[in-house]
């Protein structure tokens, strides 16, 4: 009973991660039509940005929060505008820049920062019981976040007239820019988005784990698998992947290993574009 | 073939000037120049498959993976002779890609990339996993080496070297190359030709990994270790940003971009600090400003000079 | 892809090549003189410095050895000769060590080579050390195996010394310390182990069960973690199911900081005891992981081991602001090592140093430091300690074994047992 209830919320919370994470991947390739290796780096630097807003300009940890992901949204779409967009149509192009650009940040991370991993305070703090059960209340904090980080996303696709257009540019460029939407600033839009997600991922979970250059490695190589198996470009497929994904870790680990729960998405992974390449729900053109 | 025979003497020259500077040069050069050849290596045999059919393997890294753990396994767990180890390492990247690429050959676009990309991945796991055997995260120490001095490892490695520049560049000359430009140009269009595209892309594949199996394995025993790096990401994409640097589809472009950045790489070491960034802010800014590479555009801008000297000179007279 | 051309962006293209250009050929022209003539003034005495001189487990080599260097110069050097630092990073990884060490060795051309920090990246030096016979003192890389080439091919491999408690010995240090304050004085009689998957920790893991067997103590579950490990409540679960009442952890990276954070606030009922890398960093754990670390009796504490060490610990606080890790103080000592052998010796020549060195008696930081037949350091509560101490306040990690240093006894945590 023990373990079950720790396999559920321990799950809740890697899916929620996991969540904010692939549907920003799922989002960029959609509308932007490019995979964006350097999606790791915003989830770095929201927690690194938080830290040193916090700690080096004496701003609260709330403020310092928000600040960090409207910094990394910028960020995202300066890389956007003056980096990938002049060679958006070459896809190993744009692989390698925003690879090289992951790892430029991460070198700059090490030479401003470097020493020693660093921390953030809970926003939570203390633990929460559940049945007899201390949970961190950060933790449950994650679930609460990725939750309401989602929903408004939906809503903002599927109810403002910015998320139409974004839409709109997902399902045909050239049409929607024939009826005269503006295409690079929506793809712009776009990573702002995703960017976000990403930072607030690595602001929430840094303080039930520990900040180090290097932090955006495994959730991005895990994002990139969900919304492979969610199939590339679908939203709904990349949330309940991540759920998929999020709670066959969770067994894992706790009836395996912990050690397992990369490989096991690979190999599923591995299967799904095999056999249906286009993955759960995945089609060329995104359908509500 | 007119182009066949100027790569020809490129690569005659850049393995004289190699050879000459590493020799010459004392053990620091020629340590940095093995390092060079290897990735040379690598990058021809990427390029012999993506290069020139257009099939971007994401997961190029494997092969010289496999190979290299599977030499120094041999070699430092089981005693074996290196001399028997190393075909061994390379062979087992031959049969890896046979088993892939059968499996993903079929795949195409994106999809393709994505599905190899996952099989270094997932090898990088299980190196972690098995640690006692393998190593985990600090890998296999302990490999024999061939040679104490690495002036003779440079020798050794040029040799393969020569004989896969060759060897890829007689390939791609061949029908088969022009097959594989066929298929880059439009595979869905090769096919409808009556092109048997699997086939052609299996064996470009299965060559592929034995010049990278080659690379890998040989790098296990300059090194006397082979670890996880080998199969991270981060290798496939370096050999990737070589090719690209050097102009993809060329063989002898990435050969000499191969050199030019490792020795960058070392000639930045001096900036301990700063190196790593501002080799990764250098890369970024060559592929935003000079998608097609740097070496293809150069040769050419200086082919274009040379016409117009000559062109002047005959003008003047 | 080579042959398509791009259309667009010309005129830019063609400027930034020359540019491109430019830049490469100056990096290969000042590549060269590198190449060819590097050959460093033979008049000072070059010291190698190696580890992961950015990370939080190597700065410290770096800046303790620069420490003793500047003592030492201002003392009149090492044969008169002043003393140089030559760093070389390893990032504490076997394909990063490799190319640092040979830089040391081969651009540098450094008298002996002090540092060294996780087994796998040592182990991957330790054959290059025959090739290039340069004596090279190990602080932080734990694993027996580092060691063992000297007893099986003396002349080949005399030139590694390790002035440095390994693995196994930590081990039997954690066992004495199960043994004589955990189970004799708490009472607690079921252990759970939970090790890093790297060498120096399979090493100390396989000691420490021998050691269990010997002393009689029963070790009910055993696992080893990736060392990227972010979540350790699997471990935690997996541990109270087997009724452990310890949780003895071997972790020497960032994870350190994770499970003690983690064990806190899930309120784990197991005793939290072992070696944890980060609480090392005494002037700064408790803050980063904001008190969660109270009542964790872990390795390493600030403690008198020999004369020099409270003064040598307050001169590296008051110049850095924070404790020393282990592999700092280690150093510092590694490098006088280094001035007493070629002193004696009156050489550098590395024969002549190893032999000084095999028979070395020096009072160090980390305690009297002499070496045995393997060039191991002679360890124990007279030698080079191994100590543990349990986090009771903020900067305070309270010495608790061996008695020799004790401050105070051993608290349980109060939401155990």
């Amino acid at each position: 009973m023990d373990t079950v209830l720790s396999i559920l919320v321990f799950g809740l919370a890697t899916s929620g991660i996991y969540a904010l994470m692939s549907v920003g991947v799922a989002l960029v390739y959609g509308v932007g039509r490019i995979i964006n290796f350097a999606h790791g780096a915003f989830y770095t630097l929201g927690a690194y940005l938080t830290y040193l807003y916090a700690t080096r300009l004496g701003l609260g940890w709330w403020i310092s929060s928000f600040l960090s992901i409207v910094s990394v949204a910028i960020f995202a779409v300066l890389i956007d505008l003056l980096l990938i967009d002049p060679v958006r149509d070459d896809e190993i192009v744009v692989w390698i820049l925003t690879f090289a650009l992951a790892f430029a940040t991460r070198e700059a991370l090490v030479l401003l920062l470097g020493a020693r991993p660093y921390s953030i305070p809970a926003f939570a703090p203390g633990s929460i019981s559940i049945m007899g059960q201390a949970i961190a209340a950060q933790r449950m904090l994650i679930v609460v976040v990725s939750a309401l980080a989602i929903c408004a996303l939906w809503i903002f696709l599927y109810k403002s007239r910015i998320g139409k257009a974004i839409r709109a540019v997902a399902l045909n460029r050239t049409g929607a820019h024939l009826v005269g939407i503006p295409v690079r600033m929506m793809y712009a839009m776009v990573m702002a988005i995703s960017a976000s997600l990403a930072a607030v991922a690595g602001i929430v979970i840094s303080p039930i784990s520990v900040m180090t250059p290097d932090m955006g490695l495994q959730p991005l190589l895990l994002a990139f698998t969900i919304v492979i198996l969610g199939g590339i470009g679908s939203l709904r497929g990349s949330l309940i992947a991540s759920l998929i994904v999020g709670y066959a870790g969770a067994l894992v680990s706790f009836l395996w290993s912990p050690e397992l729960v990369t490989l096991m998405a690979l190999v599923i992974v591995f299967a799904v574009l095999i056999v249906r390449p286009t993955g759960l729900f995945g089609v060329a053109v995104e359908r509500a | 073939m007119k182009g066949l025979s100027i790569y020809h003497y490129c690569t005659l020259v850049i393995l004289f000037v190699v050879f000459a500077v590493g020799w010459l040069g004392g053990q620091r050069a020629a340590i940095i120049l093995v390092y060079g050849s290897v990735w040379a290596l690598c990058t021809i045999g990427y390029d012999l498959f993506s290069g020139f059919s257009g099939r971007i393997n994401l997961g190029y890294a494997m092969f010289p993976g496999v190979a290299g753990y599977a030499s120094a396994a041999l070699s430092a767990k089981f005693g074996v002779s290196p001399l028997l180890s190393f075909p061994i390492g390379v062979l087992s990247a031959v049969l890896l890609a046979a088993c892939v690429g059968a499996l993903t050959l079929r795949i195409k676009g994106i999809y393709f990339a994505l599905s190899t990309a996952i099989v270094p991945l997932a090898l990088f796991e299980v190196t972690r996993i098995v640690g006692r055997f393998f190593g985990g995260e600090e890998g296999i120490w302990g490999v024999p080496s061939f040679f104490q001095d690495p002036r003779y490892d440079l020798l050794a490695i040029g040799g393969i070297l020569g004989v896969c520049i060759t060897f890829a560049l007689w390939y791609v000359g061949s029908k088969e190359g022009l097959i594989l430009r066929a298929i880059r140009g439009g595979e869905v269009t090769a096919q409808a030709l009556g092109v048997h595209t699997f086939g052609h892309l299996f064996v470009a594949f299965l060559l592929s990994a034995a010049i990278g199996g080659a690379a890998g394995a040989y790098l296990a025993h300059f090194q006397m270790l082979i670890s996880p790096e080998v199969l991270h990401i981060i290798t496939t994409l370096q050999v990737v940003t070589f090719t690209y640097v050097g102009g993809a589809g060329t063989i002898v472009g990435p050969v000499v971009a191969s050199y030019l950045l490792v020795i960058l790489n070392e000639a930045l070491r001096a900036w301990v600090d700063l190196r790593l960034f501002a080799y990764f802010v250098g890369l970024v800014l060559i592929l935003r400003f000079s998608p097609e590479g740097l070496l293809v555009p150069l040769g050419r801008s200086l082919g274009r000079l040379v016409i117009s000297f000559r062109t002047a000179s005959v003008r003047s007279k | 892809m080579g042959d398509e051309w791009r259309i667009g962006h010309r005129v830019t293209r063609r400027g930034f090549l020359k540019l491109a250009g430019a830049m490469a050929g100056s990096a290969l022209l000042g590549a060269f003189p590198r190449l060819s003539f590097g050959a460093p003034s033979r008049d000072v005495v070059r010291i190698g410095v190696i580890g992961p001189l950015t990370d939080f487990t190597g700065r410290d080599i770096l800046r303790a050895a620069q420490i003793a260097a500047e003592e030492i110069n201002a003392a009149g050097g090492i044969l008169g000769r002043p003393v140089q630092i030559f760093p070389a990073d390893s990032e504490g990884v076997p394909e990063k060590a490799v190319p640092a060490f040979q830089q040391l060795v081969v651009r540098d051309r450094v008298h002996a080579v002090v540092g060294g920090f996780r087994s796998g990246a040592v182990l991957a030096i330790v054959p290059y050390v025959p090739r290039f016979r340069v004596p090279f003192i190990i602080t932080g890389a734990a694993s027996p195996d580092i060691m063992k080439p000297v007893g099986e091919n003396y002349s080949a491999y005399k030139y590694l010394f390790r002035a440095w408690v390994n693995s196994t010995r930590q081990a039997l240090s954690l066992a004495l310390v199960c043994r004589d304050i955990l189970r004799k004085q708490a009472g607690f009689t079921r252990f759970a182990l939970d090790a890093e998957n790297l060498k120096w920790a399979r090493d100390y893991a396989d000691a420490l069960k021998e050691k269990f067997r010997e002393y009689g103590l029963d070790l009910v579950y055993e696992t080893y973690h990736d060392p990227a490990i972010t979540d350790f409540t699997p471990i935690f679960k997996a541990a109270m199911a087997s009724k452990a009442q310890v949780l003895l952890q071997v972790i020497s990276n960032q994870a350190g900081y994770i499970i003690v954070k983690q064990w806190w606030d899930q309120r784990v009922p197991l005793a939290l005891v072992g070696n944890n890398n980060p609480s090392y960093l005494i002037s700064s754990f408790w803050r980063d992981t904001e008190g969660k670390c109270m009542y964790e009796l872990s390795a390493y504490t600030r403690a008198p081991l020999s004369p020099k060490s409270l003064p040598f610990w307050s001169k590296f606080e008051r110049r850095y602001g924070e404790t020393p890790f282990y592999t700092g103080t280690g150093a510092y000592d590694a490098v006088y090592l280094i001035k007493t052998a070629a002193e004696r010796a009156k050489s550098l020549d590395s024969e002549a140093l190893v032999a000084a060195l095999e028979k070395i008696d020096y009072m160090g930081v980390i305690g009297r430091i002499r070496f045995d037949e393997i060039h191991e350091a002679i360890t124990g509560p007279d030698d080079v300690p191994v100590t543990y101490g349990q986090w009771l306040g903020p900067k305070r990690k309270v010495p608790i074994w061996p008695e020799k240093f004790a401050l105070a006894k051993y608290q349980i945590p109060p939401w155990v047992k």
